[in-house]
């Protein structure tokens, strides 16, 4: 019966696996496709869409250098650094609007507005006022404190109704109240924001490095390469950021599931 | 004691209570019955301090033990933990003394969503008596347990509040429910 059990398991983990591979064969496809079609009237077409195999040949000449992988390193540290910075910020902002209604009104509307303005305006705006180096970073936790602000303020405005009633009965302290009850309760939504905010930590943090040239930096990278007209190393940078977003977003979503199996079991 | 003396409450305008009055003597358990939305758990909310009587008087111990119509057991901590938050660490030994006696005692480290309704119920009523109230507050307490561990339920709840002189108020549809614990009927019109 167990080793039955065992049997399925291993059966469902090789479909993902094989469902997943195929639909990466099934877009790689796509792309030779698209690329070949382009090219077939004009050669010079193969220089904006590279096919899959250029592109990955580029990436392996390209990916294991000392320099590229220093670039990388930088770029990880810009995103990641913003990313944690903007998410305590939001989530600290999120928690005092909702307790103290005063700074909701004098907040909410800056909160707002970082979040209508187009990413590349304020790139261009706060450019003038920080260095090449430091501006990545502030965009990152920029792009990514309204994020959790809004999670945590809702959460905590969203909280249980009839949990709330039980701490009050029982007349847990607030501080009890808040870190046993209404923290854990919002891992769930917290784990959302993360997720959600990471994939645009990435976004802006690259497009930051894009404008403004941080010395050793993928999204300078980029940009040289756009200018040198070597598309092939355009995609293969790209497909290195789209990586490293996918492995922190998976290292992200493993994270906060045990944060949760160890405070659910404790 | 437990008393309500005229007092009236509503619900964004919808009278639930109107010149409402009942006492709850020292040591006695009173059984409130009546159809849906008839007030029972109003007055148990009234009683809680969780709502607040628009008119009339309310005289309540500060400190009551309440079992609510759910578990409202938190799922991200298991069993003895979840008791234990709620009643303080120090009361350790009776809480495990309390699950064992309601036949949890191997339960103490179970993740809550591994336990039965019943199961539940009775972790809840644990946590009430655990935390000594000088009342207690039933809303259906009884719900989801079988008909033996209604009996040993009834009989903690008699030795630990009705024995001490301290008053039972509940509200169930079931009247054998109320027999298990002596109580006085209490009909809603």
């Amino acid at each position: 019966m167990i080793s039955t059990i065992k049997q399925n398991n291993f059966k469902t983990i090789i479909i993902k696996i094989l469902k997943g591979v195929a639909v990466v064969l099934f877009w790689l496809f796509v792309w030779e496709m698209a690329s070949y079609l382009m090219a077939r009237d004009n050669e010079l077409m193969r220089l904006i869409l590279p096919s899959p195999a250029a592109v990955f040949k580029k990436w392996g000449e390209i990916a294991f250098t000392a320099d590229f992988l220093y670039s990388v390193a930088k770029t990880l540290k810009n995103v990641l650094s913003g990313f944690i910075a903007g998410a305590v910020i939001g989530s600290a902002l999120g928690a005092i609007t909702h307790y103290f209604r005063i700074f909701d009104g004098v907040l909410s509307p800056v909160i707002k507005l970082i979040r209508a303005v187009p990413v590349v305006a304020i790139i261009i705006l706060l450019y003038l006022f920080f260095k090449n180096d430091e501006l990545p970073m502030i965009i990152v936790s920029l792009m990514v404190m309204p994020i959790m602000w809004q999670t945590v303020y809702d959460g905590l405005g969203n909280f249980n109704r009839e949990l709330a009633e039980m701490a009050a009965v029982y007349k847990l302290p607030a501080a009890k109240t808040f870190f046993s009850i209404k923290l854990l309760s919002l891992i769930s939504e917290l784990l959302t924001g993360a997720v959600n905010s990471l994939g645009l930590a990435w976004k802006s943090g690259v497009a930051a490095e894009v404008i403004c040239l941080p010395d050793n930096s993928l999204g300078t990278i980029l940009w040289q390469s756009k200018g040198n007209v070597d598309y092939d190393e355009v995609y293969a940078v790209t497909l290195t950021v789209i990586i490293f977003s996918l492995i922190f977003e998976i290292l992200l979503k493993y994270l906060l599931k045990k944060v949760v199996e160890r405070t659910k079991y404790a | 004691m437990l008393e309500l003396k005229n007092v009236s409450f509503s619900y964004d305008k919808e009278p639930v209570l109107k010149d409402f009055s009942l006492l709850v003597k020292a040591g006695e358990a009173v059984c409130m019955q009546g159809p849906s939305g008839c007030g029972k758990s109003t007055v148990l909310k009234i009683l809680a301090g969780l709502i607040k009587a628009d008119a009339g008087t309310v005289i309540v111990p500060s400190k009551v033990s309440v079992v609510f119509q759910e578990d409202r057991l938190l799922p991200w901590f298991n069993l003895e933990k979840n008791l234990r938050l709620t009643v303080g660490d120090e009361k350790s030994e009776l809480i495990e003394k309390l699950l064992k006696e309601v036949g949890l005692g191997d339960k103490l480290h179970s993740k809550i969503d591994d336990l039965s309704g019943g199961m539940k119920r009775r972790a809840a009523i644990c946590r009430a008596v655990a935390f000594e109230g000088d009342a207690l507050l039933l809303d259906e307490p009884f719900n989801g347990i079988d008909k033996e561990n209604k009996v040993i339920v009834a009989n903690i709840i008699k030795r630990e509040f009705l024995d001490k002189g301290k008053p039972v108020i509940m509200s169930s549809h079931i009247t054998d429910d109320a027999k298990l614990l002596g109580a006085r009927i209490y009909k809603f019109e």
